[in-house]
Protein backbone atom coordinates (compact mmCIF):
# COMPACT_ATOMS: atom_id res chain seq x y z
CA UNK A 1 0.00 0.00 0.00
CA UNK A 2 1.01 3.42 -1.09
CA UNK A 3 1.99 5.87 2.01
CA UNK A 4 0.32 9.85 1.45
CA UNK A 5 -0.29 12.31 3.79
CA UNK A 6 -3.98 12.20 4.84
CA UNK A 7 -3.76 15.21 7.38
CA UNK A 8 -1.02 18.04 7.41
CA UNK A 9 -0.86 20.38 9.78
CA UNK A 10 1.41 23.07 8.98
CA UNK A 11 2.64 25.41 11.69
CA UNK A 12 -1.29 25.92 13.36
CA UNK A 13 -1.41 28.24 16.27
CA UNK A 14 -4.13 29.13 18.13
CA UNK A 15 -4.31 32.32 20.67
CA UNK A 16 -7.16 32.62 22.59
CA UNK A 17 -8.82 36.51 24.14
CA UNK A 18 -6.24 36.74 26.69
CA UNK A 19 -3.31 36.15 24.77
CA UNK A 20 -2.91 32.23 25.86
CA UNK A 21 -1.13 30.79 23.13
CA UNK A 22 -3.12 27.32 23.08
CA UNK A 23 -1.16 25.80 20.28
CA UNK A 24 2.43 26.89 19.20
CA UNK A 25 3.04 26.41 15.53
CA UNK A 26 2.03 22.60 15.99
CA UNK A 27 3.26 20.74 12.68
CA UNK A 28 2.28 16.92 12.28
CA UNK A 29 1.89 14.98 8.78
CA UNK A 30 -0.39 11.61 9.36
CA UNK A 31 -0.08 9.31 6.38
CA UNK A 32 -2.60 6.19 5.19
CA UNK A 33 -2.41 3.24 7.48
CA UNK A 34 -1.19 5.46 10.37
CA UNK A 35 -2.40 4.86 13.83
CA UNK A 36 -1.14 8.15 15.22
CA UNK A 37 -1.23 9.06 18.93
CA UNK A 38 -1.41 12.01 20.34
CA UNK A 39 0.20 12.18 23.76
CA UNK A 40 0.17 15.15 26.03
CA UNK A 41 -1.46 16.37 30.02
CA UNK A 42 -4.56 17.79 30.29
CA UNK A 43 -4.91 21.30 28.91
CA UNK A 44 -1.61 20.70 26.48
CA UNK A 45 -3.34 21.70 23.70
CA UNK A 46 -4.60 18.16 22.17
CA UNK A 47 -8.49 18.70 22.15
CA UNK A 48 -7.72 22.31 20.64
CA UNK A 49 -5.29 20.48 17.93
CA UNK A 50 -8.33 18.14 17.08
CA UNK A 51 -11.30 20.30 17.15
CA UNK A 52 -9.37 22.86 14.48
CA UNK A 53 -8.96 19.87 12.72
CA UNK A 54 -12.71 18.42 12.71
CA UNK A 55 -13.33 22.10 11.78
CA UNK A 56 -15.31 23.04 15.17
CA UNK A 57 -12.53 25.91 16.56
CA UNK A 58 -11.69 28.37 14.02
CA UNK A 59 -7.49 29.18 13.97
CA UNK A 60 -5.81 32.36 12.42
CA UNK A 61 -2.39 31.01 12.20
CA UNK A 62 -1.18 28.15 9.72
CA UNK A 63 -2.90 25.69 7.69
CA UNK A 64 -4.32 22.54 8.19
CA UNK A 65 -5.16 19.94 4.97
CA UNK A 66 -7.10 16.79 5.13
CA UNK A 67 -5.70 14.78 1.74
CA UNK A 68 -4.85 18.01 -0.08
CA UNK A 69 -8.23 19.83 1.06
CA UNK A 70 -7.60 23.04 2.47
CA UNK A 71 -10.13 22.82 6.39
CA UNK A 72 -10.66 26.61 6.15
CA UNK A 73 -11.42 27.21 2.20
CA UNK A 74 -13.07 23.76 1.64
CA UNK A 75 -14.23 22.37 5.06
CA UNK A 76 -17.12 20.72 3.37
CA UNK A 77 -14.85 18.88 1.30
CA UNK A 78 -13.00 18.02 4.12
CA UNK A 79 -15.63 16.59 6.72
CA UNK A 80 -17.27 14.51 4.02
CA UNK A 81 -13.55 12.23 4.67
CA UNK A 82 -13.29 12.88 8.08
CA UNK A 83 -14.95 10.78 11.22
CA UNK A 84 -14.87 12.20 14.48
CA UNK A 85 -15.57 10.43 17.68
CA UNK A 86 -15.59 12.95 21.01
CA UNK A 87 -14.43 12.16 24.32
CA UNK A 88 -18.15 12.85 25.35
CA UNK A 89 -20.80 11.64 23.11
CA UNK A 90 -23.63 14.22 22.85
CA UNK A 91 -26.06 12.79 20.37
CA UNK A 92 -29.73 13.32 20.39
CA UNK A 93 -31.14 11.44 22.88
CA UNK A 94 -34.90 12.03 21.65
CA UNK A 95 -34.01 9.61 18.94
CA UNK A 96 -33.40 6.00 18.90
CA UNK A 97 -30.28 4.05 18.23
CA UNK A 98 -31.04 3.55 14.30
CA UNK A 99 -32.91 7.14 13.72
CA UNK A 100 -29.66 8.52 14.78
CA UNK A 101 -27.40 6.22 12.32
CA UNK A 102 -30.01 7.24 9.15
CA UNK A 103 -30.30 10.88 9.48
CA UNK A 104 -26.41 10.24 9.71
CA UNK A 105 -27.02 7.97 6.62
CA UNK A 106 -28.90 10.68 5.11
CA UNK A 107 -26.14 13.12 5.80
CA UNK A 108 -23.72 11.31 3.79
CA UNK A 109 -26.02 10.16 1.38
CA UNK A 110 -25.28 7.26 2.04
CA UNK A 111 -27.64 4.17 0.06
CA UNK A 112 -30.20 2.58 1.78
CA UNK A 113 -28.04 -0.79 0.98
CA UNK A 114 -24.64 0.33 1.97
CA UNK A 115 -25.97 1.65 5.22
CA UNK A 116 -27.74 -1.27 5.94
CA UNK A 117 -24.74 -2.96 5.33
CA UNK A 118 -22.13 -1.17 7.65
CA UNK A 119 -24.68 -0.73 10.45
CA UNK A 120 -25.67 -3.86 10.78
CA UNK A 121 -21.60 -4.96 10.61
CA UNK A 122 -20.31 -2.82 13.06
CA UNK A 123 -23.74 -2.60 15.44
CA UNK A 124 -22.83 -6.56 15.45
CA UNK A 125 -19.31 -6.26 16.35
CA UNK A 126 -19.68 -3.76 18.83
CA UNK A 127 -22.59 -5.91 20.08
CA UNK A 128 -25.42 -2.96 19.92
CA UNK A 129 -27.76 -4.79 17.51
CA UNK A 130 -30.68 -4.97 20.00
CA UNK A 131 -30.67 -1.93 21.95
CA UNK A 132 -30.17 0.62 18.23
CA UNK A 133 -34.50 0.35 18.48
CA UNK A 134 -34.10 2.02 21.89
CA UNK A 135 -33.91 5.44 22.57
CA UNK A 136 -30.54 6.99 23.04
CA UNK A 137 -31.49 8.49 25.91
CA UNK A 138 -31.59 4.71 27.92
CA UNK A 139 -28.37 3.87 26.46
CA UNK A 140 -25.07 4.19 29.16
CA UNK A 141 -22.47 6.13 28.21
CA UNK A 142 -20.54 3.31 26.54
CA UNK A 143 -23.17 2.58 24.51
CA UNK A 144 -23.60 5.70 23.21
CA UNK A 145 -19.63 5.97 22.76
CA UNK A 146 -20.61 2.64 20.40
CA UNK A 147 -22.97 4.43 18.38
CA UNK A 148 -20.92 7.57 18.16
CA UNK A 149 -18.08 5.15 16.90
CA UNK A 150 -20.80 3.59 13.98
CA UNK A 151 -21.75 6.78 12.93
CA UNK A 152 -18.23 8.15 12.67
CA UNK A 153 -17.52 5.12 10.53
CA UNK A 154 -20.65 4.92 8.47
CA UNK A 155 -18.90 7.40 5.75
CA UNK A 156 -15.61 5.49 5.51
CA UNK A 157 -13.50 7.73 5.84
CA UNK A 158 -10.35 8.31 4.86
CA UNK A 159 -9.35 9.78 8.17
CA UNK A 160 -10.53 9.15 11.90
CA UNK A 161 -9.79 11.81 14.72
CA UNK A 162 -10.50 10.93 18.11
CA UNK A 163 -10.52 12.67 21.52
CA UNK A 164 -9.91 9.92 23.89
CA UNK A 165 -11.82 7.05 22.25
CA UNK A 166 -11.65 4.58 24.98
CA UNK A 167 -13.07 6.62 28.01
CA UNK A 168 -16.75 4.63 29.00
CA UNK A 169 -15.90 1.76 26.68
CA UNK A 170 -15.90 -1.58 28.68
CA UNK A 171 -12.75 -3.62 27.49
CA UNK A 172 -14.48 -6.05 25.34
CA UNK A 173 -15.77 -3.00 22.85
CA UNK A 174 -12.00 -1.30 23.78
CA UNK A 175 -10.39 -4.56 22.43
CA UNK A 176 -12.85 -4.88 19.25
CA UNK A 177 -12.51 -0.82 18.55
CA UNK A 178 -8.74 -1.11 18.42
CA UNK A 179 -9.23 -4.13 15.93
CA UNK A 180 -11.21 -2.27 13.93
CA UNK A 181 -9.17 0.36 13.84
CA UNK A 182 -5.82 -2.18 12.73
CA UNK A 183 -8.07 -3.51 10.10
CA UNK A 184 -9.19 0.33 8.70
CA UNK A 185 -5.60 0.85 8.76
CA UNK A 186 -4.62 -1.93 6.67
CA UNK A 187 -7.21 -0.38 4.08
CA UNK A 188 -5.15 2.89 4.12
CA UNK A 189 -7.56 4.92 6.53
CA UNK A 190 -5.80 7.49 8.66
CA UNK A 191 -6.27 7.33 12.80
CA UNK A 192 -4.94 10.50 15.36
CA UNK A 193 -5.83 10.11 18.34
CA UNK A 194 -5.66 11.90 21.50
CA UNK A 195 -4.97 9.93 25.02
CA UNK A 196 -3.64 9.37 28.10
CA UNK A 197 -3.25 6.28 28.32
CA UNK A 198 0.22 5.38 27.45
CA UNK A 199 0.12 1.93 27.36
CA UNK A 200 -2.97 2.17 24.71
CA UNK A 201 -0.76 4.65 22.25
CA UNK A 202 2.09 2.21 22.80
CA UNK A 203 0.78 -0.99 21.83
CA UNK A 204 -1.40 0.36 19.24
CA UNK A 205 0.41 3.22 17.62
CA UNK A 206 2.92 3.56 14.74
CA UNK A 207 3.70 6.96 15.42
CA UNK A 208 3.40 9.07 18.36
CA UNK A 209 3.28 12.91 19.02
CA UNK A 210 3.65 14.65 22.56
CA UNK A 211 2.20 17.85 23.25
CA UNK A 212 3.25 20.23 26.04
CA UNK A 213 1.82 23.54 26.80
CA UNK A 214 0.78 24.06 23.04
CA UNK A 215 3.91 23.03 21.78
CA UNK A 216 4.76 19.40 19.95
CA UNK A 217 7.87 18.41 22.08
CA UNK A 218 8.84 15.41 20.37
CA UNK A 219 7.03 13.60 17.08
CA UNK A 220 7.78 10.30 14.79
CA UNK A 221 7.92 6.46 14.96
CA UNK A 222 7.43 4.99 18.10
CA UNK A 223 11.00 3.91 17.73
CA UNK A 224 12.26 7.11 17.62
CA UNK A 225 10.62 8.20 20.29
CA UNK A 226 11.68 5.45 22.94
CA UNK A 227 14.88 3.99 21.94
CA UNK A 228 14.11 1.02 23.31
CA UNK A 229 12.35 2.15 26.27
CA UNK A 230 8.82 2.23 27.26
CA UNK A 231 6.57 5.25 26.17
CA UNK A 232 5.95 6.34 29.74
CA UNK A 233 9.44 6.75 30.35
CA UNK A 234 10.41 8.55 26.86
CA UNK A 235 6.99 10.83 27.90
CA UNK A 236 8.52 11.75 31.55
CA UNK A 237 11.83 13.09 30.01
CA UNK A 238 10.08 15.62 27.93
CA UNK B 1 -30.81 19.80 4.56
CA UNK B 2 -33.99 17.87 3.99
CA UNK B 3 -32.05 15.41 6.26
CA UNK B 4 -31.38 17.49 9.52
CA UNK B 5 -34.98 19.14 8.78
CA UNK B 6 -36.07 15.72 9.25
CA UNK B 7 -34.61 14.93 12.44
CA UNK B 8 -35.98 17.99 13.81
CA UNK B 9 -39.45 17.17 12.93
CA UNK B 10 -38.75 13.60 14.60
CA UNK B 11 -37.51 15.52 17.53
CA UNK B 12 -40.81 17.71 17.64
CA UNK B 13 -42.99 14.61 17.55
CA UNK B 14 -40.87 12.83 20.18
CA UNK B 15 -40.35 15.57 22.74
CA UNK B 16 -44.01 16.09 22.85
CA UNK B 17 -43.70 19.67 21.64
CA UNK B 18 -45.94 19.18 18.44
CA UNK B 19 -48.51 17.19 20.76
CA UNK B 20 -48.63 20.09 23.19
CA UNK B 21 -48.94 22.93 20.51
CA UNK B 22 -51.63 20.96 18.55
CA UNK B 23 -53.55 20.34 21.47
CA UNK B 24 -53.52 24.17 22.48
CA UNK B 25 -53.95 25.62 18.78
CA UNK B 26 -57.02 23.02 18.84
CA UNK B 27 -58.53 24.41 21.54
CA UNK B 28 -58.03 27.73 21.17
CA UNK B 29 -59.58 27.15 17.42
CA UNK B 30 -62.83 25.86 18.93
CA UNK B 31 -63.01 27.97 21.93
CA UNK B 32 -63.18 30.95 19.33
CA UNK B 33 -66.32 30.43 17.70
CA UNK B 34 -67.46 28.71 21.45
CA UNK B 35 -67.01 31.74 22.95
CA UNK B 36 -69.33 33.93 20.22
CA UNK B 37 -71.85 31.25 21.04
CA UNK B 38 -71.79 31.19 24.28
CA UNK B 39 -72.18 35.29 24.36
CA UNK B 40 -75.49 35.28 24.42
CA UNK B 41 -76.38 32.54 27.43
CA UNK B 42 -73.23 34.27 29.43
CA UNK B 43 -75.08 37.76 29.23
CA UNK B 44 -78.43 36.20 30.16
CA UNK B 45 -76.97 34.37 32.86
CA UNK B 46 -75.42 37.78 33.63
CA UNK B 47 -78.11 39.79 33.02
CA UNK B 48 -79.78 39.87 37.13
CA UNK B 49 -76.69 40.77 38.41
CA UNK B 50 -76.19 43.64 35.90
CA UNK B 51 -79.95 44.53 36.36
CA UNK B 52 -79.39 44.91 40.45
CA UNK B 53 -76.59 47.46 39.57
CA UNK B 54 -79.12 49.21 37.23
CA UNK B 55 -77.59 47.98 33.99
CA UNK B 56 -79.96 46.88 31.72
CA UNK B 57 -79.03 44.24 29.01
CA UNK B 58 -80.53 44.11 25.51
CA UNK B 59 -80.87 41.23 22.62
CA UNK B 60 -77.12 40.26 22.22
CA UNK B 61 -76.61 39.37 18.56
CA UNK B 62 -74.03 37.23 17.57
CA UNK B 63 -72.45 36.96 14.02
CA UNK B 64 -69.56 35.16 11.99
CA UNK B 65 -67.64 38.24 12.97
CA UNK B 66 -68.18 37.58 16.57
CA UNK B 67 -65.89 34.51 16.27
CA UNK B 68 -63.22 35.80 13.88
CA UNK B 69 -62.98 39.10 16.65
CA UNK B 70 -61.82 36.10 19.29
CA UNK B 71 -59.57 34.84 16.70
CA UNK B 72 -57.63 37.93 16.51
CA UNK B 73 -58.05 38.25 20.16
CA UNK B 74 -56.70 35.12 20.73
CA UNK B 75 -54.37 34.76 18.54
CA UNK B 76 -50.97 36.18 20.33
CA UNK B 77 -52.00 33.63 22.85
CA UNK B 78 -50.91 30.87 20.56
CA UNK B 79 -48.06 32.75 19.76
CA UNK B 80 -46.52 33.17 22.68
CA UNK B 81 -46.72 29.16 23.35
CA UNK B 82 -45.02 28.44 20.12
CA UNK B 83 -42.33 30.96 21.04
CA UNK B 84 -42.01 29.32 24.67
CA UNK B 85 -41.75 25.59 23.38
CA UNK B 86 -39.35 26.65 20.30
CA UNK B 87 -36.93 28.71 22.71
CA UNK B 88 -34.79 25.86 22.79
CA UNK B 89 -33.97 25.71 19.64
CA UNK B 90 -30.60 26.47 19.41
CA UNK B 91 -29.58 27.11 22.77
CA UNK B 92 -30.61 23.20 24.11
CA UNK B 93 -27.89 22.12 21.60
CA UNK B 94 -25.30 24.27 22.74
CA UNK B 95 -25.93 23.30 26.16
CA UNK B 96 -25.83 19.40 25.13
CA UNK B 97 -22.68 19.45 22.45
CA UNK B 98 -24.99 17.74 19.77
CA UNK B 99 -24.52 20.27 17.41
CA UNK B 100 -20.86 19.64 17.15
CA UNK B 101 -21.05 15.88 16.00
CA UNK B 102 -22.97 17.29 13.16
CA UNK B 103 -21.26 20.29 12.22
CA UNK B 104 -18.10 17.66 11.67
CA UNK B 105 -20.18 15.62 9.64
CA UNK B 106 -20.40 17.81 6.70
CA UNK B 107 -23.29 19.56 7.12
CA UNK B 108 -22.97 23.51 6.72
CA UNK B 109 -23.91 25.94 9.15
CA UNK B 110 -26.22 27.62 6.93
CA UNK B 111 -27.78 24.58 6.35
CA UNK B 112 -28.31 23.62 10.27
CA UNK B 113 -29.69 27.13 10.57
CA UNK B 114 -31.90 27.29 7.78
CA UNK B 115 -33.57 23.41 8.24
CA UNK B 116 -34.20 25.10 11.95
CA UNK B 117 -35.71 28.22 10.71
CA UNK B 118 -37.63 26.29 8.24
CA UNK B 119 -38.77 24.15 10.58
CA UNK B 120 -40.50 26.75 13.03
CA UNK B 121 -41.73 28.28 10.04
CA UNK B 122 -43.23 24.78 9.00
CA UNK B 123 -44.54 24.49 12.28
CA UNK B 124 -46.10 27.90 12.83
CA UNK B 125 -47.64 27.58 9.39
CA UNK B 126 -49.40 23.83 10.19
CA UNK B 127 -50.86 24.99 13.60
CA UNK B 128 -51.96 28.73 12.50
CA UNK B 129 -53.81 26.71 9.32
CA UNK B 130 -55.27 24.29 11.99
CA UNK B 131 -56.37 26.82 14.62
CA UNK B 132 -57.70 28.94 11.42
CA UNK B 133 -59.06 26.07 9.76
CA UNK B 134 -61.19 25.25 13.43
CA UNK B 135 -62.23 28.63 13.40
CA UNK B 136 -63.68 28.85 9.70
CA UNK B 137 -65.10 25.54 10.17
CA UNK B 138 -67.20 26.40 13.03
CA UNK B 139 -67.90 30.00 12.36
CA UNK B 140 -69.45 28.91 8.46
CA UNK B 141 -71.15 26.45 10.46
CA UNK B 142 -73.03 28.44 12.55
CA UNK B 143 -73.30 31.89 10.67
CA UNK B 144 -72.59 31.48 7.61
CA UNK B 145 -69.13 34.22 6.60
CA UNK B 146 -71.15 37.00 5.84
CA UNK B 147 -69.72 40.38 6.49
CA UNK B 148 -66.45 39.40 7.39
CA UNK B 149 -64.40 41.20 4.65
CA UNK B 150 -61.18 40.43 3.39
CA UNK B 151 -60.59 37.57 6.13
CA UNK B 152 -58.25 35.86 4.42
CA UNK B 153 -55.83 39.22 4.17
CA UNK B 154 -55.89 39.43 7.66
CA UNK B 155 -55.27 36.05 8.04
CA UNK B 156 -52.52 36.39 6.22
CA UNK B 157 -51.30 39.18 7.92
CA UNK B 158 -50.97 37.78 11.07
CA UNK B 159 -49.46 34.59 9.68
CA UNK B 160 -46.75 36.69 8.38
CA UNK B 161 -46.61 38.70 11.75
CA UNK B 162 -45.93 34.85 13.26
CA UNK B 163 -43.55 34.38 10.88
CA UNK B 164 -41.66 37.76 11.48
CA UNK B 165 -41.54 36.51 15.28
CA UNK B 166 -40.70 32.90 14.58
CA UNK B 167 -36.84 34.97 13.05
CA UNK B 168 -36.59 36.66 16.05
CA UNK B 169 -37.20 34.18 17.81
CA UNK B 170 -34.27 32.40 15.46
CA UNK B 171 -32.02 35.41 15.69
CA UNK B 172 -32.19 35.24 19.48
CA UNK B 173 -31.93 31.26 19.83
CA UNK B 174 -28.72 31.39 17.55
CA UNK B 175 -27.43 34.20 19.32
CA UNK B 176 -27.79 33.44 23.40
CA UNK B 177 -27.00 30.70 25.73
CA UNK B 178 -30.02 29.39 27.25
CA UNK B 179 -33.53 29.80 26.69
CA UNK B 180 -34.45 32.47 29.57
CA UNK B 181 -32.13 35.09 27.32
CA UNK B 182 -34.09 33.96 24.03
CA UNK B 183 -37.63 34.74 25.78
CA UNK B 184 -36.37 37.83 27.28
CA UNK B 185 -35.16 39.10 23.78
CA UNK B 186 -37.68 37.75 21.50
CA UNK B 187 -40.53 38.95 24.60
CA UNK B 188 -38.71 42.27 23.83
CA UNK B 189 -38.76 43.01 21.06
CA UNK B 190 -42.56 41.50 20.67
CA UNK B 191 -43.68 44.49 23.28
CA UNK B 192 -41.57 47.00 21.96
CA UNK B 193 -43.71 46.64 19.19
CA UNK B 194 -46.72 46.48 20.26
CA UNK B 195 -45.97 49.27 22.62
CA UNK B 196 -44.28 51.23 19.66
CA UNK B 197 -48.16 50.41 18.38
CA UNK B 198 -49.87 53.70 20.18
CA UNK B 199 -46.77 56.16 18.23
CA UNK B 200 -49.71 57.58 16.06
CA UNK B 201 -46.11 58.68 13.30
CA UNK B 202 -45.03 55.26 13.26
CA UNK B 203 -48.33 52.71 14.19
CA UNK B 204 -48.91 52.21 9.98
CA UNK B 205 -45.57 50.88 9.40
CA UNK B 206 -44.49 48.43 11.92
CA UNK B 207 -45.07 44.63 12.34
CA UNK B 208 -47.71 44.92 14.81
CA UNK B 209 -49.81 46.64 12.68
CA UNK B 210 -50.46 43.55 10.83
CA UNK B 211 -52.28 41.92 14.04
CA UNK B 212 -55.06 44.27 13.01
CA UNK B 213 -56.28 42.19 10.21
CA UNK B 214 -59.84 42.90 12.03
CA UNK B 215 -59.85 46.51 11.17
CA UNK B 216 -60.22 45.21 7.28
CA UNK B 217 -64.24 43.91 8.72
CA UNK B 218 -64.58 46.02 11.52
CA UNK B 219 -63.27 49.80 10.21
CA UNK B 220 -63.63 49.78 6.67
CA UNK B 221 -59.64 49.28 6.46
CA UNK B 222 -58.50 48.17 3.56
CA UNK B 223 -55.36 45.85 2.15
CA UNK B 224 -53.60 48.90 0.50
CA UNK B 225 -53.88 50.09 4.18
CA UNK B 226 -51.06 47.65 5.47
CA UNK B 227 -48.62 48.43 2.58
CA UNK B 228 -45.70 49.68 4.45
CA UNK B 229 -46.14 47.40 7.25
CA UNK B 230 -45.72 44.22 5.15
CA UNK B 231 -42.79 45.94 3.04
CA UNK B 232 -41.05 46.32 6.67
CA UNK B 233 -41.87 43.28 7.95
CA UNK B 234 -40.42 41.54 4.88
CA UNK B 235 -37.53 43.14 5.33
CA UNK B 236 -37.27 42.68 9.04
CA UNK B 237 -37.73 39.29 8.00
CA UNK B 238 -34.70 39.25 6.36
CA UNK B 239 -32.88 41.26 8.40
CA UNK B 240 -33.31 38.95 11.11
CA UNK B 241 -32.55 35.54 9.14
CA UNK B 242 -29.40 37.02 7.48
CA UNK B 243 -28.08 38.76 11.09
CA UNK B 244 -29.05 35.00 12.14
CA UNK B 245 -27.08 33.03 9.95
CA UNK B 246 -24.27 35.53 10.37
CA UNK B 247 -23.98 34.98 14.31
CA UNK B 248 -24.81 31.16 14.27
CA UNK B 249 -21.68 31.06 11.88
CA UNK B 250 -19.24 32.39 13.93
CA UNK B 251 -20.31 31.06 17.40
CA UNK B 252 -18.12 28.39 18.76
CA UNK B 253 -20.01 25.46 19.63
Amino acid sequence: MEKKPILEIKGYSKTYGEGKKAADNVTLTIESGDIYGFIGHNGAGKSTTIRAVVGVLDFTEGEILIDGHSVKKDPIECKKITAYIPDNPDLYENLTGMQYLDFISDVFEISKEDRKERIDHYAERLEITDALGDLISSYSHGMKQKLAIISALIHEPKLIVMDEPFVGLDPKASFILKQIMHELCEKGTAIFFSTHVLDVAEKLCNKVAIIKHGKIITSGTMDELTHGASLEEAFLET
Amino acid sequence: MTAFIKKECMELTRTGKLLILGIIFIFFGILNPAMAKLTPWLYEMLSDQFADQGLVIGEVTVTALTSWTQFFKNAPMVLIVTILLFSGLFTNEYQKGTLVQIVTKGLSRNKIFFSKLLTVYGAWTLLYLVYTGITLGYTVYFWGNDGVTNLAFGIFMYWLFGIFTMSTLVLFSALCDNSGQVLLGTGVIFFAFILLGYIPSIKNIIPSRLMDGLTLSTEGAVPSDFTEALLCTFILIAFCDIIGVLVFTRRKL
